[in-house]
């Protein structure tokens, strides 16, 4: 079944070149392959101390298509730093803390109307993200199954006990690097792959185009 | 053939000042009830004139030639209310007409079918009669074009029927004042300044020399006066309103009854719209309280329908929020008709798969986090740093923002917002520790200072801002700031 699916995306694939710019005409390796995953959460740990993360979710966001949503649990996002074309895209909510976030995102994969959501609970107490219920995760991720939206959460800790993928982000910036390229600070990010390694989503290669019959 | 319509001395008849008073209307401000002599005299009536009062004079100087002379203050209503008497009266001769300027209106005839057996000068006189019945004089003007009728109205007493050009009515216009064409107040001082204060005066000047020193406004005056040109009326047309409201003997206490009365509101809105093809792009909903308060909200359908399911579903998120400490008594829905859209959506390249629903999880959204939590960002045009604001994320984005820069470059900043205070030691001029609410530490590196300042023209908005970028011995990197005087944390650089 999957591979007729897959089939059946490189057909279109072929046929809307540009319509079709999605995961599979992107480099597989930007930043060691951290990407939404559609229907699954990802999370991203980055401590305090280390700086990176935001990068990471600048580059995610740029990837994604279409409108994303960025749910901003201690409402920290520098808008300045946002692309103008990623502005008209992006749906900023401004969190008051854990709770409200995790609603917000209940909400938006409720609807289902978007396909690519961000949880940024970097800035959030550790007592507080580590007091979220394990089912409130878990219902995020069947949530986010039945919308097949890809869902990427921030922390500062390990939180999400039910991610398909955690990286840790270790960048180790100066005060020399702020106002360096924003692409070759990327290149020196080096995410690791703590979980679910090898769990991406499902590539097309130069393989046979015809539909089986 | 056209009509121009002209109420004479407009702003007395406003006022219904009897025709035999010696009165005037002021310059002042309409909403001011009583006026100052100092006012200049904005309308003379026809016996104050013969006392030697002309328009353009002080309050005080008119009184001073003609001490029975009554000035009166103008009311934007009474002038209001008598343009619509004027277009109303125009409305039952033709319905193509123009609302030209206050006490002006100008008719086309040539679609009318009552126009094709009397000659034209009995019909400007029927005209004549009928707003005679309604208690106001008029002037009418009756000629090929709409600009010439314009002219003709203004040599009318009461009706003036021009065929052909204005060339064989030459002795009728030359001696008409220049002000009639309302021409630009530079545009009429410099012609003054000339020597040129008729018509006549004008038309004599050659065209093309007017032309070459007064330029397309100096072209335009010269051929009004000559009769004007060929143009199309701007219309008047009545704005249709999709509404209904509904009274109520006893009050609705919940939401479910509500409900069920907006739904005999709006199947018959939903049906009209139907009939003309149109769909709701947006729906105002008012509803009054037994204790005298009331709500009023406009809520944006984010595809434009028609259905009733759909706006309800609208309606009920919305009223979901609503509180209130009395009964419903009244209730009124008003829906803002568009057209459909008739582009087909594309395959691909469609945002969202239903917006309507999308509209409704952004209002649980703002309920859920306030109000200006949710939405599009968008940066203000200003230098300041974090100045933005917050737009709906339904609306169209423009093409370009305030500040359309894209950055490239840097660690993106996540802010401390409201910033954190702090208290900052200093060795050889540069920041050495820092001592905030919630973060003590000792800077090991930094960077700085940059200065930056904006709305220095402005006294309450002018800002001036001394930036740091700073490491921590813990590996933190922050932006330091100094404003007012204080110190703060804005941000972690992340």
């Amino acid at each position: 079944m999957n591979t007729q699916i897959d089939q059946l995306r490189a057909l279109v694939a072929s046929r809307f070149p540009t319509a079709m710019q999605t995961d599979f005409s992107r480099p597989s390796h930007v930043n060691g392959g951290v990407e939404l995953v559609p229907g699954a959460l990802v999370e991203i740990v980055a401590t305090n101390q280390v700086a990176g993360a935001g990068l990471l979710l600048l580059h995610i966001c740029n990837q994604a298509v279409g409108p994303v949503a960025f749910v901003d649990a201690s409402d920290a996002l520098d808008l300045a730093a946002i692309p103008l074309g990623l502005r008209n895209r992006l749906l900023w909510l401004r969190g008051h803390g854990v709770g409200d976030s995790l609603k917000a995102t209940d909400l938006l994969l409720r609807d289902g109307n978007l396909s690519s959501v961000l949880l940024d609970l970097r800035q959030v107490p550790l007592a507080q993200l580590s007091g979220v219920s394990s089912s409130v995760w878990h219902r995020l991720r069947m949530l986010a199954e039945r919308a097949h939206a890809g869902v990427m959460v921030f922390t500062s800790h390990k939180a999400v006990g039910c991610a398909a993928v955690r990286w840790l982000v270790s960048g180790a910036f100066r005060l020399d690097d702020v106002q360096e390229e924003q692409a070759g600070l990327l290149g020196g990010l080096n995410p690791i792959c703590q979980r679910g390694f090898g769990y991406t989503a499902p590539r097309v290669g130069n393989t046979d185009l015809s539909l089986q019959s | 053939m056209f009509a121009a319509w002209r109420l004479p001395q407009f702003l007395l008849q406003a006022l219904k000042v009897p025709a035999r008073a010696c009165a005037a209307v002021l310059d002042g401000n309409p909403h001011k009830d009583s006026g100052s002599k100092d006012d200049a005299l904005l309308c003379v009536s026809r016996l104050a004139e013969k006392a030697g009062v002309h328009t353009g004079m002080r309050a005080s100087q008119g009184l001073a030639r003609c001490p029975k002379l009554e000035c009166l203050s103008r009311s934007e209503f009474a002038e209001k209310q008598l343009q619509d008497v004027l277009l109303q009266s125009a409305e039952t001769w033709t319905a193509d007409f123009e609302s030209t300027q206050p006490g002006v209106c100008l008719l086309d005839l040539r679609r009318a079918y009552r126009f094709q057996t009397p000659t034209w000068f009995e019909h400007g006189m029927l005209m004549h009669q009928d707003m005679r019945e309604r208690g106001y004089e008029l002037c009418i003007g009756l000629a090929e074009t709409a600009d010439l009728a314009l002219l003709a109205s203004h040599v009318a007493f009461p009706v003036k029927v021009i065929r052909g050009s204005v060339g064989e009515e030459k002795a009728a216009f030359l001696e008409l004042p220049l002000s009639v064409l309302a021409p630009h107040p530079g545009l009429q001082e410099t012609l003054r300044l000339w020597g040129i204060h008729t018509l006549g005066e004008l038309t004599a000047l050659k065209r093309l020399a007017v032309g070459e020193r007064l330029g397309a406004p100096g072209l335009e005056l010269w051929d009004l006066a000559r009769g004007g040109r060929e143009r199309i009326l701007k219309l008047v047309r009545p704005r249709i309103q999709y509404k209904k409201s509904i009274e109520l003997d006893n009050g609705i206490e919940t939401l479910e009854p509500l409900l069920g009365l907006l739904r005999e509101l709006a199947v018959p809105l939903c049906s009209e719209l139907s009939l003309a093809w149109k769909v709701t792009a947006f729906v105002h909903l008012e509803l009054r309280f037994d204790d005298g308060s009331s709500h009023q909200t406009t809520l944006r359908i984010a595809e434009p329908t028609r259905d009733v399911a759909v706006l309800l579903r609208v309606l009920e998120t919305h009223l979901e929020g609503v509180k209130s400490s009395a009964p419903i008594i009244f209730a009124e829905l008003e829906v803002i008709a568009t057209e459909p859209v008739a582009a087909q959506d594309l395959l691909f390249e469609r945002g969202l798969r239903d917006p309507n629903k999308f509209s409704e999880t952004l209002s649980a959204l703002e309920a859920l986090l306030g109000r200006g939590r949710v939405g599009r960002g968008e940066l203000l045009p200003t230098h300041r740093p974090d100045a933005f604001k917050l737009v709906s994320f339904l609306e169209q984005a423009g093409a370009v923002d305030a500040l359309s820069v894209n950055p490239k470059s840097g660690l993106p900043l996540m802010r401390f917002r409201p910033p954190w205070l702090a208290e900052v030691g200093f060795r050889r001029s540069r920041p050495a520790s820092v001592k905030s609410q919630r973060h003590s530490f000792q800077v090991i590196d930094c960077r700085g200072p940059w200065l930056l300042s904006g709305h220095w023209w402005d006294e309450l908005h002018a800002w001036e801002a001394e930036i740091w970028d700073i490491a921590s011995q813990d590996g933190c990197l922050y932006r330091l700031v100094r404003e007012n005087r204080a110190w703060r944390l804005e941000g972690r650089y992340a």
